[in-house]
């Protein structure tokens, strides 16, 4: 046993920790931007 | 502020690009440890993303304290923002750094967690000021008094943060003295 699924398992955690983290808020920060792209429209239709 | 947003995003994915080719680095470049020194020489490469998730939440702590100063001088709302993006930073890349150290800790020394090595408890109580602050902001209702309490909570967590480099500058040495007297001997 030298650790080298250790490290795999490791590598695997965080990154799993990493990329969902990443992917949730650049998908926030997307939805924040279309909303605020459509708000214009909603107001020109008033 | 709107060409940060449109940086973000394009920052980010750079980021992310590093950190996959850091770790592809770390397990198929970097040179392996001397086998007959370690116990796991394998198990070294966490320490590849270990050492720099621990730098980067240092910096999301510099953010919170950052933020939480310009809370409480200013009021600012920026100020307010950092503190939160900084709680859930310091939080990510703290637990980062909490999983990957116990995995390498019985890889290598055959126990997770040492009680006894103050950088390693103080960088948990460290970690556990970003989860209450992460839960605190997310379950309270937002006013200006739980801004302000949660600011002086961030304030504090970052007093934790030389503590915790102080500790682990003082362990190093007081490992290479025993490692001196072992050879010594």
């Amino acid at each position: 046993m030298n650790g080298e699924i250790e490290a795999i398992v490791t590598y695997s955690i965080l990154a799993a920790m990493l990329f969902s983290y990443t992917f949730s808020r650049i998908s926030s920060l997307s939805k924040l931007k279309r909303e605020i792209a459509g708000k214009p429209t909603e107001d020109s239709k008033e | 502020m709107a060409n940060c947003s449109t940086l973000a995003i394009p920052i980010t994915i750079v980021g992310m690009i590093c950190v996959v080719i850091t770790a592809l680095l770390g397990f198929f470049y970097a040179p392996l440890v001397d086998p007959n020194s370690w116990n796991a020489p394998e198990a070294y490469r966490i320490l590849y993303w270990h050492v720099p998730f621990a730098w980067t939440s240092f910096l999301s702590f510099c953010l919170l304290f950052i933020g939480a100063s310009s809370w409480y001088v200013k009021r600012s709302e920026s100020g307010w923002t950092m503190l939160v993006i900084g709680s859930q930073l310091g939080l990510l890349f703290g637990l980062g750094v909490i999983i990957s150290g116990p995995i390498w800790g019985s890889a290598e020394w055959g126990v997770p967690w040492d009680w006894g090595d103050v950088r390693l408890n103080s960088y948990a109580l460290l970690t556990s000021v970003a989860l209450f602050l992460v839960m605190s902001i997310r379950s309270q209702p937002d006013g200006q008094e739980t801004r302000d309490t949660l600011a002086a909570i961030g304030l504090f967590g970052f007093v934790l943060v030389p503590v915790t480099a102080v500790a682990t500058t003082l362990w190093r040495e007081e490992q290479n003295r025993k490692i001196d007297k072992e050879v010594l001997t």
